[in-house]
């Protein structure tokens, strides 16, 4: 799993490679938590618009959709689930890629991800999937960000 | 099909000529995509206003409305509507005009371009049309598009 950032037309783009969804050894749903949404995304109470892409396929479609889920920790010790799903369909049997949105809207959360859900068909097979998310780029003070205040 | 760029104000105006819609071939929704809005269009989280002229008629009235699609793709392989209609209603078979406004409010795409699409009555014949957009003017930022060389993790 590798995560590249880039910018472009003034929003941060976080792309993750190599997602692995296991095989789901029969009909169980599978999940794969994503890395936390970088810092430099502006993710509170925005609509969040992802792309993913199925790279290496298993033979059960498995339906992929994905929710968006934040934490007041960044281990997401406990994750509260912010939008539980994209309405998106990714079939892993075959290279193809969906778009969707997940809404933070009216949330605010220092840490988020997004999870790749199954449906609980069989899906045969290990898949791997690339996840991009994108949101507006915002330049943190760092050191305000993790300030602790004395008073 | 050519687009213009008119700074009027704090106003950013994209005009497309030209966009060419074919013929429905019966009881078919057909649809247009303008180009990809200019990155001086102040899309995001806002609603701004459009305009459709009907520049060279057909014989069927389509209903011609418009909607928003976002994009993280350049090339729009994977759009996501994000506002489904303009509320507007162009009739097919005139040189006419209407106006109307698009919604991306909450939404942030580094993509955006507005659809035309009709309602399935049969167009019996190709149509053109021009496409006006007027958002917010913002300062041109393509020179900050980078794969940063910075770590940011």
């Amino acid at each position: 799993m590798a995560t590249t950032y880039a910018k472009v037309n003034q929003q941060f783009i976080q792309v993750v490679e190599d997602l692995t969804i296991t095989d789901s050894a029969g009909a169980n749903v599978v999940t794969i938590n994503g890395t936390v949404l970088n810092r430099y995304m502006d993710i509170s109470d925005k609509v969040v618009p992802f792309e993913a892409e199925i790279t290496e396929a298993s033979a059960g479609d498995g339906a992929i959709d994905f929710r968006l889920e934040a934490s007041l920790t960044a281990a997401f010790t406990v994750a509260i689930v912010i939008d539980s799903t994209a309405g998106v369909d990714l079939d892993p049997t075959g290279l193809n890629t969906v778009s969707g949105t997940l809404s933070a809207v009216g949330f605010w959360y220092p840490y988020w991800r997004v999870v790749a859900f199954t449906d609980a068909t069989d899906t045969v097979d290990d898949s791997t999937l690339d996840l991009t998310v994108v949101a507006p780029f915002v330049n943190r003070n760092l050191s305000l960000l993790e300030h602790t205040s004395v008073r | 099909m050519a687009s213009t760029n008119t700074a009027l104000g704090k106003r950013y105006i994209f005009t497309t000529e030209a966009l060419a819609l074919a013929d429905s071939a019966g009881a078919n929704v057909v649809t247009v995509a303008g180009d990809t809005l200019p990155l001086n269009s102040d899309i995001d989280g806002n609603i701004f206003g459009i305009t459709i002229e009907c520049t060279e008629v057909c014989a069927g009235d389509g209903a011609l409305d418009a909607r928003l699609e976002g994009s993280i793709e350049s090339t729009f392989a994977n759009p996501v509507t994000v506002d489904a209609s303009a509320g507007v209603d162009l009739d097919t078979t005139g040189l006419n005009t209407v106006s109307g406004t698009l919604s991306a409010v909450s939404n942030t795409w580094p993509f955006y371009r507005i659809v035309l699409f009709t309602d399935g009555t049969d167009t019996a014949d190709a149509s053109a049309y021009t496409l006006t957009t007027a958002t917010l003017y913002r300062t041109p930022a393509a020179h900050r598009n980078s794969t940063p060389a910075r770590s940011y993790a």
